[in-house]
């Protein structure tokens, strides 16, 4: 059997997903999260989680998707956010004559009841005809995978206020400053920088667990483990290699953590989308609109993750125009980096980092000013300030840092394990000194493409090749082949620029292909890759006349 | 006049919804037809867009958009 779960945008539809199938999709406090179907089976019971939408009518790529989805259901579950029920049940009408095998299940009705609102789902039954269940996703799990969620109702003809009261919707004093054009962009901008600060600072909580982590990875550990080792060059290999490389990256996690946790607190308040509607007027300058904001503030985290919220957009060609210019706002996977190149020379680079973070929103902002293309409307729901979950903060943050500590430990590993192997072994693979390695003679051939950069070293060099896998690599790399890495100013200005609008990693290459193709996508990486290059050499030259 | 000359807090009636096409069918899905109330809450930086009470929901409309919805100002 199929079951399709069916909802307006940011009725809960991912999450009661995720508690039915116990999968881990990603969630969140927005409208448009969700841009694909996935579909997971549970006991002979297929279920579909489908992007949001109101209509049949397709107005985005991401209602078109859901639309065919739910078409195609033996079963439909309505997911439906009671702060919203009477708009929502537009949609449940249209669900329930298209198929009649239709249940509703009822969320956010703890939030409806803290405003002073009350919905009763046996008179909400009544009234639509088809069973409605306002209970734990545990219990209905039971009930629809049992088979009995589905039974015959009666529909009755009731006034919707014996069934319905939203309670006080108004906007609450303590929400007003989210909608304000004044304090709107001044809360986002102080929050990230309070974030820099507590992350990057001197003294702050992030630099501090980092230099700990770092010390008992790549000093203690790795120190009592080359004790017990009798073979040298295994000793090497996994001390120096291994751990030099991987301790290196994954004592950023704390510094990430910091960084992960400020954008869900963002996201989960419903600060997020009321950001997008405040920075409209922005993004309408620059021929986007404020949905841009939601893509572009989500590739602080992650770039492939970015590139698949485009989905929302009504205009193709401000999907593809966003899309280009995803990859100029800083990863977190690009934070070890910066800091691997600046920390040496600044005692505290807070400064110089908050100015590359805030750079690479402004570089996105001015390239899309310049591409062509036509404006995006914008018709959106936006979502109320609330105070986020503790639960779904403390599970998306742990999700990420797991999923960070995997990735580290299985692809930044094998790059480690492989650089280690092609700079300790020449060409007859025979054990040799870094300097006669497979990696020195390959990477001092491409050296003269970073040397206006400032770069001389062919180990940076193949740090940068590393970072077109992970961004994590570079760092990563150096940690493993220089242990740390201090270049003058104008090269470390340089080395950042070129991290900043490099093209991203291959898995943001993978979802951009997916997005629209890989002949666009090759392009868009070349026109970067140029671009950076161009950007490093300028960088360089211009700091070292200064 | 358009729902785009409403002052922030002011509430009025929609008397005519001039779009066509997509761009009505979602007005009309997200509770934007004749005859309901809607309240300015607030405007967006450069005023390019309008954030309107309808219902229990809050909708994030453009400038051009708001201009095809005309409303009367309630009492």
């Amino acid at each position: 059997m199929q079951i399709v779960l069916a909802g307006n945008p940011n009725a809960g539809k991912t999450t009661l997903f995720n508690a039915l199938t116990g999968s881990r999709l990603k969630t969140g406090n927005f409208h448009g999260v969700t841009t694909t179907s996935f579909t997971k089976n549970v006991k002979g019971v297929s279920f579909t989680d489908s992007p949001g939408l109101y209509s049949f009518e397709a107005y985005t790529m991401e209602e078109g998707e859901a639309a065919k989805s739910i078409r195609s259901a033996d079963s439909i579950i309505n997911v439906v956010d009671a702060l919203t029920l009477e708009n929502s049940l537009r949609l449940t009408s249209k669900l329930i004559a298209l198929n009649r095998n239709t249940v509703v299940y009822l969320t956010k009705t703890k939030a409806l009841a803290a405003r002073g609102g009350h919905v009763d789902a046996a008179a909400l039954e009544k009234f639509l005809g088809v069973p409605v269940y306002d209970c734990p996703p545990a219990q209905f799990k039971k009930l629809v995978l049992s088979g009995s969620a589905l039974h015959p109702v009666t529909r009755e003809d009731m006034p919707f206020a014996e069934v319905y009261c939203g309670g006080n919707y108004k906007i609450r004093m303590v929400e007003r400053p989210f909608y304000s054009k004044i304090y709107a962009p001044l809360i986002f901008v102080a929050v990230m920088l309070l974030t820099f600060f507590l992350t990057f600072y001197p003294a702050m909580p992030g630099a501090l667990l980092k230099d700990w982590l770092e010390g008992l990875i790549c000093d203690r550990l790795a120190q009592y483990l080359s004790s017990r080792m009798t073979n040298a060059a295994f000793a090497s290999f996994f001390c120096e290699g291994v751990l030099g490389g991987v301790g290196g990256v994954l004592s950023f996690a704390p510094q990430l953590a910091l960084l992960w946790l400020a954008l869900i607190l963002l996201d989960e308040s419903g600060a997020m989308s009321a950001l997008c509607f405040v920075t409209d007027g922005l993004f309408e300058r620059v021929n986007l609109s404020g949905r841009a904001a939601f893509s572009l503030i989500s590739g602080l985290g992650c770039t492939a993750a970015a590139i698949t919220t485009t989905r929302g957009f009504a205009k193709n060609s401000s999907r593809l125009r966003t899309i280009a210019v995803l990859p100029y706002v800083p990863c977190g996977a690009k934070l070890p980096v910066f800091l691997t190149f600046l920390s040496p020379l600044f005692a505290d680079p807070f400064p110089a980092v908050c100015l590359l973070y805030f750079s690479g929103i402004a570089l996105a902002l001015i390239i899309s000013l310049i591409q062509h293309g036509d404006g995006e409307g914008l018709i959106t729901e936006i979502t109320p300030i609330t105070l986020p979950s503790f639960n779904a903060v403390k599970n998306k943050l742990c999700f990420q840092l797991t999923s960070f500590i995997i990735k580290v430990t299985t692809i930044v590993a094998t790059f480690c394990m492989a650089g280690w192997l092609l700079s300790h072994l020449n060409f007859r693979l025979q054990f040799c000194g870094v300097e006669e390695g497979i990696l020195s003679h390959i990477c001092r051939a491409l050296l003269p493409l970073f040397a206006p950069m400032g770069v001389n070293d062919w180990r940076l060099c193949y740090a940068f090749i590393t970072g077109f896998a992970a961004k994590e690599n570079v760092a990563a790399t150096i940690s493993m082949l220089m242990g740390s890495c201090t270049l003058p100013l104008p090269a470390a200005a340089a080395c950042c620029v070129f991290i900043l609008t490099c093209p991203a990693c291959i898995s943001a290459f993978a979802s951009s292909c997916r997005e629209i193709g890989l002949p666009r996508t090759l392009l868009y990486n070349a026109a970067q890759l140029l671009f950076a290059f161009a950007l490093a050499y300028a960088t360089h030259f211009i700091f070292t006349l200064l | 006049m358009s729902v785009f000359g409403l002052k922030v807090g002011q509430c009025g009636r929609i008397t005519a919804v001039k779009a066509r096409g997509g761009v009505a069918a979602r007005l009309s899905a997200l509770g934007i037809v004749c005859g309901a109330e809607v309240t300015a809450l607030a405007f967006s930086l450069f005023n390019s867009s309008i954030l309107l009470g309808v219902g229990y929901t809050r909708v994030a409309v453009r400038r051009a958009v708001a201009q095809c919805i005309e409303v009367e100002v309630c009492k």
